[in-house]
């Protein structure tokens, strides 16, 4: 609009930029990142595109419709480019700073101080497609149509398509939520064919509202009028081909593993402790849990390995101990370093339906956590409140710690073929007896 | 002074739906120049006058031909911005802008015509005071009446400067009052560019305008004076400006 005075006083988007950035902050404090990792932080904050992104398309549809009675035909000198443009800069501008919001909140929490500025970048692009979708949506649709199309379209996409198989296909949004661990690091693939949709968002609206107009100032007929619709869908077609080309074939989350060289390792007590620089400011406090638990671990007969590190289990030392923590309270690195013991889950797949199957060996994973937490001195409240009256497994106690108690009866052997024996049975895909008894 | 041309100019329009009907072809190689002061088109509906305008502002592309304006070609996209630059056009539905005030509204399409947001602030002040209108550059356009809703049209069409005016059927739907307060406007507009004014109106053609077109199916039949035209009605006519019409049109 011609004054900053006229587009406060008409523009949705400034009349609903408080509450969408109050909406952003609040789903900030919803989440829980991860520790001092800005890039998880950024990346959890595109979670709140899904309404963000309805809110600029929204609006920016109300100004395409706001235009198209009075002036979009009208021969103007300026482009439709830049007459677009100013119109739905401030949908654009109330929706990033809305993601801003989001991400700076998440951010704080998570003790990070610097965003991942590619993501943010990612997400601003996100964005001004959705408002180029908007924005064509208010020059071809009557308004109460587009709008609502504006509001549902985006959340249709960012909302619906990632709880969608494959997997994958969530990779095409720009939402990356399932980003990152501390070990991770974002896929450039995902990023890429992101990138890469979003600009073929707004071409092809660009090409059907510049297309359209073209075809009327020519007296197109009807049929004249579906080729800019074929050719911006062909726009559409080809770059989410190339971007499925991409992603297809990724798991659910958008990431690769951590450059190992940002690892800094350093030695105490024989333990040789490897962390992100993330945690170098909690490193000590770390090192001294670390140690002390793999000190109670081999007293107890446990065969502790002599590396801890915080890469990822994939691509760590052989031999070495993978963990990931949240937090330096003693408890909770004690958690982590027993989760990290015990082996992962198989993927098994249904011979009868070809599809990922649940065992039910998988059920001495809380026991066998159970022992390592006990065994390295997790405090008793906490012992009973994480594994405590553990539910639902059938064909065995429901409570993992009286079998910890008698683990402590028994000799290292024992101990050591009762944790071999427990590994055992969450590593097997075969339907197998649950019977975790403890033998002297 | 500079003078609007339309060369060899061929237009259509496409039939509605799947496009599957004849195209209307409104002109075929039409050529004409429009002359200095104020004339004024008429024509019968569907004759192709709003058509003729909607070209001269370069709202609507030709197929083929031209339209230029002096020197200045509207088909060359790189003069075309210089083109729209020099013509003021004022539709046949003035549509009020959602939210804006008249001011804002005329400014908003100062700007679209190329002036920085200041100037042409500056210049929608100056431009409803042509068209007397400063009493309301507060109120929103969509709460006035229909003639003051086309005298802000006028505005959008003057607000720029331009060197040649498109009024497309201004005085449509207003009552005797308002047309008369309409025609002051335009006596005052039209003294520094020339005016093309399609209308169905006849009354006061000799009062207001130096020449008359008459439009039919994308010809002309008659441009000359008012006089001549209505030198064309029967003697004895008692209505000689639509009589000397009748004379050129069949009925609508």
């Amino acid at each position: 609009m011609v004054t900053l005075r006229t587009s406060l006083r008409v523009m949705p988007a400034f009349w609903f930029a408080l509450p969408i950035i109050l909406l952003a902050g609040g789903y900030g404090t919803a989440l829980y990142p991860s520790d001092h990792y800005g890039l998880g932080a950024t990346a959890m904050g595109t979670g709140a595109l899904p309404f963000i992104a309805g809110f600029t398309a929204a609006t920016a549809a109300w100004e395409g419709a706001r235009l198209r009675r009075a002036v979009w035909w009208s021969p103007a000198v300026r482009s439709q480019l830049e007459v677009a443009g100013w119109a739905v800069l401030p949908s654009v501008l109330v929706g990033v700073l809305a993601l801003l919001v989001a991400v700076a909140v998440l951010l704080v929490r998570s003790g990070a101080t610097v965003p991942d500025l590619t993501l943010i970048a990612v997400g601003v692009l996100d964005l001004v497609a959705w408002a180029a979708v908007g924005f064509a949506a208010g020059i071809l649709l009557p308004v109460p149509v587009a709008v609502p199309v504006g509001i549902l379209l985006p959340f249709v996409w960012l909302a619906f398509v990632p709880a969608m198989y494959p997997v994958w296909l969530r990779h095409l949004t720009g939402m990356f939520r399932d980003c990152c661990g501390l070990n991770e690091a974002l896929a450039p693939a995902a990023v890429v064919a992101s990138v890469l949709v979003d600009i073929g968002v707004i071409v092809a609206a660009a090409v059907l509202v510049a297309g359209w107009r073209s075809m009327r100032q020519r007296g197109g007929s009807g049929r004249a009028r579906a080729i800019p619709i074929v050719a911006s869908g062909l726009v559409l077609v080809l770059t989410l081909r190339v971007g499925v080309g991409l992603v297809s074939g990724m798991t659910y989350a958008p990431v690769v593993t951590r450059d190992q060289a940002q690892l800094t390792c350093r030695e105490r007590a024989g333990l040789t402790l490897c962390l992100w620089p993330e945690h170098a400011p909690e490193a000590d406090a770390l090192a001294a849990v670390a140690s002390d638990v793999r000190s109670r671990w081999l007293a107890a007969g446990i065969d502790a390995p002599a590396i801890f590190t915080e890469a990822a289990r994939s691509v760590a030392p052989a031999g070495s101990l993978a963990f990931g923590v949240s937090g330096t309270a003693p408890d909770d690195v004690i958690r982590a370093l027993a989760e990290a013991m015990t082996p992962p889950y198989p993927v098994c797949i249904d011979p009868r339906t070809g599809t990922q199957m649940g065992t039910t060996g998988a059920g001495a994973m809380t026991w066998l956590q159970a022992w390592y937490a006990a065994a390295g001195g997790m405090s008793p409240g906490r012992l009973f409140e994480d594994y405590g009256y553990e539910q639902g497994m059938p064909g065995t106690t429901l409570d993992p710690l009286p079998t910890v108690d008698a683990l402590w009866k028994v000799s290292p052997e024992a101990r050591r073929a009762w944790a071999a024996h427990a590994a055992a049975l969450v590593a097997t895909c075969e339907e197998v007896e649950l019977d975790l008894t403890v033998r002297p | 002074m500079t003078t609007l041309r339309f060369d060899g100019l061929s237009f259509s329009y496409g039939s509605g739906g799947l496009g599957r009907g004849p195209r209307t072809r409104v002109f075929e190689d039409f050529s004409w120049e429009v002359p200095a002061g104020r004339t004024v088109l008429l024509g019968p509906n569907g004759a192709g006058k709003t058509t003729l305008l909607g070209l001269g502002a370069s709202a609507l592309m030709p197929a083929t031909g031209d339209v230029r304006l002096g020197a200045i070609s509207s088909s060359s996209r790189r003069e075309r911005a210089a083109f729209r630059r020099a013509v003021g056009w004022m539709p046949q539905q003035v549509r009020p802008i959602a939210g804006l005030t008249c001011r804002e509204q005329v400014a908003y399409a100062g700007w679209l015509k190329g002036l920085d947001r200041r100037a042409a602030w500056e210049a929608a002040g100056e431009a409803l005071e042509r068209v007397d209108l400063a009493a309301e550059a507060g109120r929103r356009t969509s709460q006035l009446s229909g003639g003051q809703q086309r005298r802000v049209g006028l505005a959008q069409a003057l607000v720029h400067k331009a060197d040649v005016l498109l009024l497309d059927e201004p005085t449509a739907g207003l009552d005797p009052n308002q047309r008369a307060r309409f025609r002051d406007v335009l006596r005052e507009i039209s003294r520094d560019v020339p005016v093309l004014v399609s209308t169905h109106q006849v009354d006061d053609l000799t009062d207001l305008f130096d020449t008359v077109v008459v439009m039919d199916h994308g010809h002309l039949p008659f441009s000359g004076t008012p006089d001549a035209f209505m030198a064309l009605a029967p003697a004895g006519s008692a209505h000689p400006a639509e009589a000397a019409y009748g004379t050129l049109v069949a009925g609508d």
